[in-house]
């Protein structure tokens, strides 16, 4: 059911923030009933995905969620290179070529980046995929103001200069501003696409995995409403509109040529999106497997309702480690929240064993105070400031130290749905008794990040929930993505900085550990994790989760790829019919 | 005191007392069994729901603090039988957090009985009113307010609580500066209060064309009373028996309206608990914790019934013809 939000003067900034994951070396091990299906895989047939989560992008370079980078990804936005499919849950995934010709060629200074890309690679309407077209598809993440909610790595790794305020020199492909200072950093000769770096980026091949560095065709470009008009280079196309809430349905690209494809089997002729669902009712249908549902895959993970009866899916239901970190942002535009002795005793009251009670139980929820997920070899491990229920008592102090009027008056932000619900229920009563007065503000899904980020929104939260997962394996992807004021914050909103964080020793210590490598990096990143979380109390890190996943008896090939993204890969799914 | 005209026995007749219709529906009343039954339950379920939240601010009830402890397992389920029944929670506990569920339901059947009652009042005033003003005005009149009726009463009631709800509530939260609990409860108050009316409109004026042609009304009006005198002292004594019965019968639907709008998610939201809410997720755990379904359900149930039964029987005991053979 389509909700009608009416906010004033939004400029969109929509990022959604949970992208690909960081589980190299396989950390993730799965336990009973994980399921690949047997057999051969066989062409044909339809593909249901469900979904309990509504798009809020399809547009390749808006696009943050990291379902929605895999499957968009899979289905009709190719990148230069990506992480290639995986035999088993859980493994750890190659880097490998996917519209180029191989992984990219790096100059000895790690400046200059070359891609070639395949002959024979066609859009949808049949012209040929060109380096222009990835070119422009760059581009448009620049266009700040319209194209929001995407990672903005084109914008940090590109060899434009800045202007004083910390944006970039170049405006994006609408305004034109700075067009030559982005046509030197990238640079298109026949099918070779050159990239110039700011600094010595050794995993630029690695960011570009992310469909923000998809091409994109300049004569279809609408801008804002190209969000969910999608035009593909993959092997399906939109067939019909995209309804939100409701879902679409993806048939064949003829002009999609396997041979150019190593990554994706394209086995189903038609794949149908239906995002109609919650995610307790999604589970309902798969563990019962009956009509349709036979054929249908689970984009996002099974709900607390659902794991007590997920064993009734046998066979078909899979557990992984996730790549996410749950946790809390203060927000220091918020009066209250930069009170340092008020953000204190928010995160010394924080009842994380009421968020692992009402998300599943601690056989598969786990309270954390890093940033990091404890799959990435810089997880600093940081210990709980007060336990795992929080010291309400030691907070109310604080609180009463800090000058405020008991009890201070807060607006606590959530994505709603019924786990949450809960899980706030309990984190209330807990910053209650702190001596807060917890005013609860659950915004459905499909808005969720983007009221975050909307500018109009920039005091109205005094801290909100969120989650994020590395978008490949480096905390370079976790601590600036989150903190780090200069290219987060700007005039279309916060970015993914949501609280507003910004300070100048922290941003110093950042471009520190961005020169380093290897356990010296590990131990930097580290450090500012805990700084911000036990200094600054930027943030409250809640909880890492694993995810249960299922799909219907006649799918195969459903395989969770957690290296990219974290989600079911689409590229092996197929259906026996 | 009622008047009582009493004739003396003769030669050991039984003496013949007049009685009020009151002390006759009373008496109906209380020689009917299933009635008093609906009456004691209806009684019992509103002074429960009025004692929650006195007997929260005391501590006795508790909806909103979490008992993990007394959860286990994957899915965080209760421990214990029945989904967690015990001598501190009589009706076990919620699963993910720990809550105590009869806390819940009775908090949850204080804002079912407020909204029910709030919206059943205005849709009793405004439905007199309106269908006052039509019986007794006729002509053009009628015909006007009829039209009026006819168009409120084909609005779906429910498809507009769903349209309407997110801008209403975000627009009195933010004029309140609550959280979304009264901004919610004034918002299902007043839309089922507004389409309420028509109902009690339609009956209010088929009563008042009836009366109207009576004798002690044209009696009045040729004695030069004025039309609020005939309004309020000739022919609203006559309704309160067809309102006093629809009351109780739009209280039921009223609350069922309420639960089935948490259901939806609509309406009341959490923390604050409610039928509807409670159902909603309870209905997930059917297979795994189905108590966490049956107590609220059955809840429910009984009080939707016990005001059914109550209004039923108040309509049968207030039948003019209902004592003939």
């Amino acid at each position: 059911m389509k909700k009608i939000k009416i906010v004033a003067g939004v400029a969109a900034t929509l990022a959604l923030a949970l992208t690909a994951s960081a589980c190299s070396g396989g950390t993730a091990a799965p336990t009973t009933g994980t399921s690949a299906g047997g057999g051969a895989a066989t062409a044909g047939g339809t593909l249901y995905v469900l979904s309990g989560t509504p798009a809020e992008h399809w547009d390749p370079q808006r696009t943050y969620v990291g379902l929605n980078i895999e499957f968009g990804n899979r289905m009709f936005s190719r990148t230069l290179t990506t992480f290639a499919p995986v035999a088993k849950d859980g493994e750890s995934a190659q880097l490998t070529a996917d519209a180029a010709t191989d992984t990219g060629q790096v100059s000895s200074d790690g400046k200059t980046w070359k891609f070639t890309i395949k002959d024979g690679i066609k859009w949808e309407d049949g012209k040929a995929v060109t380096c222009e077209d990835f070119k422009y598809g760059i581009s448009r993440t620049f266009a700040v103001d319209v194209i929001t909610g995407g990672p903005n790595y084109a914008i940090q790794y590109l060899d434009i200069p800045k202007n004083k305020d910390g944006s970039s020199a170049y405006a994006g492909p609408y305004k034109k501003t700075g067009q030559d200072l982005y046509d030197k950093a990238v640079t298109c000769d026949g099918n070779t696409i050159t990239f110039k770096m700011a600094k010595p980026s050794g995993d630029f091949n690695q960011a570009i995995t992310m469909t923000a560095f998809g091409a994109f065709r300049q004569d279809k470009d609408q801008g804002d409403k190209s969000n969910f008009a999608i035009f593909s280079d993959g092997p399906y196309k939109l067939d019909g509109p995209w309804t939100t809430s409701k879902g679409g349905t993806f048939v064949r690209n003829e002009n999609w040529d396997p041979k150019t494809d190593t990554i994706r089997k394209a086995y189903p002729d038609k794949i149908v999106w239906d995002e109609s669902l919650t995610q307790e009712t999604m589970y309902e249908r798969l563990i019962a497997d009956q009509g349709d549902d036979k054929n249908a895959i689970a984009s996002d993970q099974a709900p607390v309702t659902a794991l007590a009866n997920v064993a009734g899916a046998d066979g078909r239901y899979t557990v992984v480690a996730s790549p996410y970190t749950r946790y809390m942002v203060t927000n220091f535009k918020s009066k209250v929240m930069s009170n340092d002795k008020a953000r204190e005793a928010l995160a010394l009251a924080t009842d994380r064993s009421a968020y692992v009670a009402a998300a599943g139980g601690d056989q598969i929820v786990k309270a954390t105070n890093s940033l990091i997920n404890p799959a990435l070899s810089s997880f600093p491990n940081t210990p709980l400031l007060a336990g795992d229920k929080g010291d309400p008592a030691k907070a109310k102090a604080l609180l009463q130290a800090s000058g405020l009027t008991l009890p201070v008056k807060i607006n606590v932000a959530y994505r709603k749905n019924d786990t949450l619900d809960k899980v706030f229920s309990g984190l209330k009563s807990g910053w209650d008794a702190a001596g807060f007065d917890v005013q609860l503000s659950g915004i459905p899904a499909e808005q969720y990040y983007g009221t975050l980020q909307s500018p109009a929104n920039a005091t109205k939260y005094d801290a909100a929930w969120a989650g994020w997962g590395a978008d490949f394996p480096s905390a370079s992807t976790v601590i600036p993505q989150l903190l780090d004021s200069r290219s987060q914050i700007s005039a279309g909103g916060p970015g993914q900085d949501y609280g507003y964080f910004a300070n100048d020793t922290f941003n110093a210590e950042i471009d520190k550990a961005y020169a380093l490598t290897g356990a010296e990096a590990d131990k930097a990143w580290g450090q500012l994790d805990a700084d911000a979380v036990t200094k600054y109390f930027a943030v409250i890190p809640l909880i890492n989760d694993q995810f249960v996943f299922a799909h219907g008896s006649n799918v195969q090939g459903a395989i969770v790829n957690t290296t990219f993204t974290g989600y079911y890969d689409l590229a092996t799914v197929s259906v026996k019919h | 005191m009622a008047d009582s005209i009493a004739v003396e026995a003769r030669d050991g007749a039984v003496p013949i007392a007049g009685r009020t219709p009151w002390q006759i529906t009373r008496a109906r009343v209380r020689r009917d069994t299933g009635t008093m039954i609906a009456l004691f339950a209806a009684i019992f379920f509103i002074v429960l729901a009025l004692a929650a939240p006195i007997l929260t601010n005391f501590g006795l009830l508790d909806p909103y603090n979490s008992h993990t402890e007394l959860l286990g397992g994957l899915g965080s389920l209760p421990k214990g039988a029945f989904g967690g029944v015990s001598w501190q929670h009589w009706m076990g506990v919620e699963p993910g957090t720990g809550r105590d569920i009869f806390s819940r339901v009775i908090s949850g059947l204080t804002v079912s009985l407020v909204v029910a009652t709030l919206a059943v009042l205005i849709s009793v005033i405004l439905g007199t009113v309106i269908g006052l003003i039509a019986g007794t005005a006729g002509g053009k009149v009628d015909w006007f307010l009829s039209r009026v009726t006819d168009f409120v009463l084909s609005f779906p009631q429910t498809l507009m609580l769903i349209a309407l709800s997110t801008i209403v509530i975000d627009l009195l939260q933010g004029a309140l500066g609550t959280d979304r609990t009264i901004p919610s409860m004034i918002f299902m108050i007043l839309v089922m209060g507004f389409f309420g009316w028509p109902y009690f409109a339609r009956i209010i004026r088929g009563q008042v064309f009836s009366l109207k042609e009576r004798e002690f009304i044209e009696a009045a009006r040729s004695l030069g009373a004025g039309r609020r005198r005939i309004y309020f002292k000739e022919l609203l004594p006559h309704l309160w028996a067809p309102i006093l019965v629809y009351t109780t019968l739009i209280m039921p639907q009223n609350i069922a309206t309420e639960a089935a709008l948490g259901f939806l998610g609509v309406g009341i939201q959490a923390p604050t608990p409610s039928f509807g809410s409670i159902l909603n997720d309870s209905v997930h755990y059917a297979t795994s914790d189905p108590a966490y379904f049956l107590f609220p359900g059955v809840t429910l149930f009984l009080v939707v019934l016990s005001f059914n039964l109550l209004g039923d029987g108040l309509r049968d005991a207030l039948d003019p013809k209902a004592d003939r053979q």
